[in-house]
């Protein structure tokens, strides 16, 4: 690993922090050497993920490195182009008006981000061009900036002479050459054309001179070179520029004022869910989840549809506030009710889009078919996707930095497009997130609100501060009146509103609230617990007017006839013909521990089963008669097998579970949601460096030697202990012993194209040295072009011991490696 | 935007603050766009629906002056999503037309074609729409101009009707500035009374809704002599016709042998022609045997007195109606089959609407209190009731005899004072009757009978008259002051404020009129009479509850 290795070794250790933090994927699993960094970080899989976080510019400036440096590389060239060189190639003009100069500081800066996340590198020793990173080219594609690929043309007097600047001359073209090279330059450089068609003499003409290859009967390409001269070279046509829609002018007061009504709705939607499912549980399905006669239950309590009521109730479980309780059946309770009530608007639209901020759940999905063709279910475990919580921060700051406007979803797709166009998210899910943003009133109109703000940047404090100066202040008033509606002029206090919630049904909603007095609900608030008298003046406390009559008669009418029919529990009864017999029995104390009562004059009812009482019954010295149902006598058989009853202790072992599950199950409702997870991310890649430091540092010791490259070529003994050796029939050869590291060095060398000596076990299972030359690593094989005998061969990786390059550096331009890696002269110029 | 009088709804509806000292100005600015719902005493309801906006575009305004309308007055910020629907909505008007084609007749036209082949492919318009005569017309039948217009209004493209009206056959009418009744002192139009006859006329064709006692029959009058035109009146009964006529006789120039009566005992036509819907609607061997009247003469007015009770079938049926302009009057326009749209599609919108508070505030009908008195059954009668069939119970409630003592109280209680008692149940009616020594009018009753016994009520000669529904509207009886109403149609609104109605002409001395209803406790009576009170209520006419046993303890007031 030549003089990549060497750049990321001069990193300090900030530098590595931040490209530990630049591109995580390489701590886990985390390496323990520099080498098994740059092995990692040459990996394909890592280097896509890479490529995936770079934003439009940043691929360009990859792309027209990768270019440049490809066509630069060779014997006598190993310099790679220069950032002026590059933006150059990218912008195009050399006068450094205040837009080019803008253009290229941008450059400069991503060539500095580029390096920073190791994609790109510079040879220290003084020259410093930049060349790309190994595995970048593969990743990049076939045709990075659309330019063909880079040929080694057979005509060596023209590989020479080629210019890479300057015009090409077409003047003495046939027919059909310039449109041919036109349609081929920018976009695509391959093209279908029938090569002994009308255009073969053009065709012809132009593969002479080195500006067409042609690939088969049907296709022709634009070799690299040629195309970038053709583009006069250029790599690109212009620095892209993020895109800026144009939203619709969005005041922030208006955006406010919506979201705040947005934020209002979504928790009055929280509340009731809550109530609705204290008084009847939601049963949960076994695979998990809610069935959707639930959620149609759900939905027309909150009076809204299914897709609506699917988001709250995803919202309500992201916060905490309902869990599945575990029992059997099982079913979805709320959790601490008394608590969240009492809790302050602010501070409960607080912990809500918290926890929403930094949840992977995709409510959207509910009602959709999976792969197998059932419907998802809200609250289902497979309703979540790892990518939805960043790309939901992601969302929201692209709202945040168009201040001002609104944008919709197609516009925000396009910005997240631009700054991620190797990872475009999907707009289903753009729309959704956005969507969801502005249910719970984050944005509104397309903007953040003033709350929303606070949630990507403040405090849980700020937040909840945001949301109440946003809110219209509260109102104490309900005007009644003569057709027993009441309506308060704006929103009530909590106080106005929990009594009204009692006392009426709500009729319509808003920016005020209108409310109708029905005997149903007068009675409804009686049920509670409230005295006639007492609601009355409760009324009357907010009403600025008197309590109009119908009012007055229709609570007093209700209380007169509230309490009038009552139901309690009992398990067995006694009829009694005498009143006195009656009340001496319930006086009596043989019954005292049945829990015996008096119903009715006539009647005792008691808390024990009938076979129970009937015993005491008996001791207290009368003789009663067991009656069925219907009044027949049985005959007197005190077996209790024969006498029905309840356990009681069903509902409380019930009651038990649940509390169990509900202490067991409180989680921590304030995640802290993305900045937590960055900060333990840092932790780790902190951990990272010292431990790299530590093994470099005790490496050099141990080899005593003042030598940059990292890894000496002689380590007989102590490897670090994650480090496995792989035993062979003889010695530890010289080399790397880690098969990872192996692979690192050879993609170097295969990059580089440099000779690196090889250990594999042959067909025999004895190991053999060879020198080789690698020509491309990739999908578990190395196919290698061996230098002694003059033949490709592909190496299974399995088989492969140990690489080492060949002493004397990757430079082949050191004339003494030239003399001594082959004696055929078609390697030298094979570049 | 903020301290405004107006309070907008996520359901489409305004809250308008009485109180507040804009409100008279907010009124003004909505009332094109939003129909009044409910006008009860600190907030009046208004509602903003597809047929009011379309109705504001008809007549000129557009959306962006409704929109401006809202925001000017609103205490609250808009919601953005209901200001767009508002702008929505306003557009779809005027896409098609309805107009005269010179070869072809009655055409629709359309500046949209896609909305043309969406209401031609819809069910709902099929026989209703004739041959396709270009990509952009169709033509349509003449008699279906209503039924098809409402249909339109149903699938969300409203049509602009320009097909405008025949004029009819000249016949010149003025209102005559002299009231003979009076000595012949001179009279005018009140304020409201010319409002509802110029939205009448402005907007061609509709229904003006006036409450009781507020003078509709001036206002028909008036659009007689706007209109100058043969008139067709068609009207509820004899009596009312008989009504009308003298009504017609004092306000205008008209003679007594330009106006003719049509019913069942005389048939005269004349230019102006007063008809009941009773015998237009007569069929012998399954035809309708008067319905040349409807051809007699070229009308150019038809005016429908208590439109809410007209008939459908009929009258959608009669093809040359349709292209005359149309009054419909009436004070209540509910229906409990919830029909009222019917009304709309066949006479025209809503032209003019008051809120009976705001009549009775500027003195043109009296001020009305009502009074529910509770009776609490005896222990008897409410185990009859308990067991009773379910279809019995509301006539043993509303029948009991206990009722017979409270209205005695009552009466006593208003000694002197004109008294009707209305009610349902004959056998009920004719005890009361005896009870407190009354005439009876019922649907028995001749017309000559009825008559004589009205007048001498009007005459002060007796003081206390039993009826039964016959007498629910139209019946004129300005002096009476007191009624009270022992049972009815179940839970009729309509029925509750028309005999409310009764009461309410502007007594001489300016005394509150007093209506009562007696309902016994704790059954169906009482649940019915809780949905009847409650359009009055929503007009303001809030209901005092008070026991029977303390009826006597009450002063009069």
């Amino acid at each position: 690993m030549g003089t990549f290795s060497e750049d990321l070794a001069r990193r300090d250790d900030a530098a590595l922090l931040a490209l530990l933090l630049a591109r995580p994927d390489l701590t886990h699993p985390a390496p323990t050497t520099l080498r098994a960094l740059a092995t990692h970080l040459t990996a394909h899989a890592s280097v896509v993920q890479a490529l995936m976080r770079l934003d439009a510019a940043a691929l360009q400036v990859l792309e027209s490195v990768s270019v440049l440096a490809s066509l630069e590389a060779g014997p006598g060239h190993g310099r790679g182009p220069s950032t002026a060189d590059v933006a150059h190639a990218i912008t195009g003009s050399t006068r450094s008006t205040a837009a080019t100069r803008d253009d290229r500081d941008t450059v400069t800066s991503t060539l500095g981000l580029l390096h920073e996340r190791a994609l790109v590198w510079r040879d220290g020793a003084s020259r410093g061009g930049w060349r790309t990173a190994p595995g970048v080219d593969d990743a990049l594609g076939a045709y990075p900036a659309g330019l063909g690929p880079n040929l080694r043309t057979a005509a060596p007097g023209e590989a020479g002479t080629f210019p890479t600047r300057g015009p090409v001359d077409l003047d003495d073209a046939p027919a059909g050459a310039r449109e041919l090279l036109a349609a081929l330059t920018w976009e695509q450089p391959v093209g279908r054309v029938r090569t002994d068609g009308r255009h073969r003499a053009a065709v012809a003409w132009l593969v002479a001179r080195g500006l067409l290859a042609v690939v088969d009967a049907e296709h022709v390409v634009v070799p690299r070179r040629a195309g970038l001269a053709l583009r006069g070279g250029r790599t690109h046509r212009g620095l892209t520029r993020p895109p800026e829609p144009a939203g619709r002018e969005a005041v922030q007061a208006d955006v406010d004022a919506e979201a705040a009504t947005a934020a209002l709705e979504t928790l009055r939607q929280v509340s009731t869910l809550l109530r609705t499912w204290s008084a009847a549980p939601a049963a949960v399905l076994r695979a998990g989840g809610l069935p959707v006669r639930e959620l149609r239950r759900t939905a027309l309590a909150i009076e809204t549809d299914d897709a609506t009521a699917a988001s709250v109730v995803e919202l309500a479980a992201q916060t905490g506030l309902v869990v599945d309780d575990g029992d059997d059946p099982a079913s979805f309770v709320p959790v601490d009710l008394e608590e969240w009530t009492a809790t302050p608007p602010g501070e409960r639209w607080s912990q809500l889009v918290r926890a929403w901020t930094g949840s992977p759940r995709t409510p959207w999905a509910v009602g959709l078919r999976d792969e197998r063709g059932t419907a998802r279910a809200a609250l289902a475990p497979d309703v979540e996707r790892p990518w939805v919580a960043p790309l939901r921060r992601r969302v929201l700051e692209v709202l945040a930095h168009a201040a001002g406007t609104g944008l919709d979803a197609e516009q925000v797709h396009e910005v997240l497009a631009w700054s991620s166009p190797r990872a475009v998210p999907p707009l289903s899910a753009v729309t959704a997130l956005l969507g969801e943003a502005q249910q719970w009133g984050v944005a509104a109109l397309g903007a953040l609100s003033s709350a929303g703000r606070a949630l990507l940047a403040g405090t849980a404090r700020d937040v909840a501060a945001a949301l109440d100066t946003m809110l219209p202040t509260a109102v104490d008033v309900v005007l009644l009146q003569g057709d027993l509606t009441g309506v308060v002029p704006g929103r009530p206090s909590a106080a106005l509103e929990s009594l009204l919630e009692l006392a009426s049904d709500v009729e319509s909603r808003g920016a005020g609230l209108t409310v109708r007095f029905t005997p149903a609900s007068v009675t409804r608030a009686l049920d509670s617990g409230m005295s006639g008298t007492a609601l009355r003046d409760a009324l009357a406390t907010f009403s600025p007017a008197p309590v109009p009559q119908p009012l007055e008669y229709l609570i007093d009418d209700a209380a007169r006839r509230h309490g009038t029919v009552r139901v309690g529990a009992a398990l067995s009864y006694v009829r009694v013909a005498d009143p006195a017999v009656a009340a001496a029995l319930v006086a009596h104390r043989t019954l005292a521990p049945t829990g015996a009562f008096l119903l009715a004059p006539t009647v005792v009812a008691a808390q024990v089963p009938a076979a129970a009482l009937v015993e005491a019954i008996r001791a207290a010295g009368v003789s009663p008669v067991l009656e069925a149902p219907d009044g027949t006598l049985l005959t007197a058989s005190t077996d209790a097998d024969t006498l029905r009853s309840v356990r009681p202790g069903a509902r409380r072992a019930h009651a038990a579970a649940l509390e169990r599950r509900r202490a067991a199950a409180r989680p921590d409702r304030l995640p802290g949601g993305p900045v937590a997870l960055a900060e333990a991310e840092e932790e780790r890649a902190a951990q990272v460096v010292r431990r790299l430091r530590s093994n470099a540092a005790a490496r050099a010791a141990e080899a005593g030697s003042g030598d940059d490259r990292v890894h000496a070529t002689a380590v007989p003994a102590a490897p670090s202990t994650s480090t496995p050796t792989i035993p062979g029939p003889r010695a530890a050869p010289a080399g790397t012993p880690d098969p990872v590291g192996a692979l690192g060095v050879l993609r170097e060398a295969a990059a580089d194209g440099s000779s690196v000596r090889i250990e594999v076990v042959g067909a025999r299972g004895l190991p053999e040295s060879r020198d080789v030359q690698p020509l491309r690593v990739a999908g578990g094989r190395i196919r290698v072009r061996d230098l002694a005998r003059d033949s490709e061969l592909t190496v299974a990786v399995h088989r492969l011991l140990s690489a080492t390059p060949l002493t004397g550096g990757t430079r082949t331009d050191d004339p003494s490696d030239s003399d001594r890696s082959s004696t055929d002269p078609t390697t030298r110029g094979a570049r | 935007m903020t301290d405004g009088p107006l309070i907008v709804q996520s359901d489409k509806s305004l809250l308008l603050e009485i109180d507040h000292p804009r409100s008279a100005q907010a009124r003004r600015a909505i009332a094109p766009f939003a129909e009044l719902e409910r006008a009860p005493e600190h907030m009046h309801t208004y509602r903003l629906t597809p047929l009011g906006l379309w109705n504001a575009r008809a007549a000129g305004h557009d959306a962006e002056q409704v929109v401006h309308a809202l925001v000017e007055y609103s205490r609250y910020p808009v919601p953005n999503a209901l200001l767009v629907d508002i702008a929505e909505t306003m557009d779809r008007y005027g896409r098609l037309t309805l107009s005269k084609h010179p070869t072809h007749g009655l055409v629709l036209e359309t500046t949209d074609r896609a909305v043309l082949t969406e209401v031609m492919r819809s069910k709902k318009t099929a026989g209703l729409l004739g041959e396709r005569i270009d990509e952009d017309t169709v033509a349509v039948h003449p008699s279906e101009r209503g039924h098809l217009k409402q249909v339109l209004v149903k699938l969300g493209w409203p049509a602009e009707d320009l097909a405008g009206y025949v004029d009819g056959e000249k016949h010149p009418i003025d209102l005559s500035p002299t009231d003979p009744a009076h000595e012949d002192a001179p009279w005018a139009l009140r304020p409201y009374q010319q409002q509802a006859v110029d939205g009448f006329w402005h907007g061609g064709s509709g229904v003006v809704v006036l409450p009781c006692g507020a003078g509709k029959t001036i206002v028909g009058a008036a659009s007689m002599a706007r209109s100058g035109t043969t008139t067709l009146i068609l009207v509820t009964n004899t009596v009312s016709a008989r009504q009308w006529r003298d009504e017609l006789l004092r306000r205008t120039t008209l003679t007594e042998d330009e106006i003719g009566e049509y019913s069942g005992a005389r048939k005269e036509i004349r230019p102006v022609t007063i008809a009941t819907y009773q015998v237009l609607t007569t069929k012998r061997k399954g035809v309708y045997t008067h319905l040349e009247l409807l051809d007699a003469r070229d009308w150019g007015l038809v005016v429908y007195d208590e439109v809410h009770l007209l008939p459908a079938p009929i009258f959608r049926m009669t093809a040359d109606l349709q292209a005359r302009r149309r009054l419909g009057l009436t004070a209540t326009l509910v229906r409990e089959d919830g029909r009222e749209d019917e009304v709309f599609s066949l006479i025209g919108p809503k032209r003019f609407d008051a809120p009976w508070k705001d009549i009775e505030a500027q003195g043109y009908i009296a001020p009305a209190e009502c009074v529910e008195v509770r009776l609490t059954l005896p222990d008897a009668d409410r185990m009859t009731y308990a067991v009773a069939e379910p279809e019995d119970r509301y006539r043993l409630a509303a029948a009991a005899p206990g009722k017979n003592a409270v209205v005695d109280a009552l009466i006593r209680k208003h000694a002197g004072e004109q008294t009707l008692v209305i009610g349902q149940y004959l056998d009920q009616l004719e005890e009361l009757s005896e009870h407190i020594d009354a005439p009876l009018i019922t649907g028995e009753t001749t017309v000559r009978e009825r008559q004589r016994l009205y007048d001498a009520f009007r005459t002060g000669e007796i003081s206390r008259l039993v009826v039964s529904k016959v007498a629910n509207f139209s019946i004129d009886l300005p002096e009476a002051s007191v009624a009270i109403q022992v049972s009815g149609s179940f839970g009729s609104r309509q029925e509750e404020a028309q005999r409310l109605g009764r009461i309410m002409r502007p007594k001489a001395d300016g005394k509150t009129a007093h209506f009562y209803a007696v309902v016994a406790r704790d059954t169906v009576d009482q649940d019915f009479a809780a949905h009847r009170q409650r359009f009055l209520a929503e007009q303001g006419y809030a209901y005092r509850i008070v026991d029977a046993e303390d009826v006597e303890a009450q002063p009069a007031s």
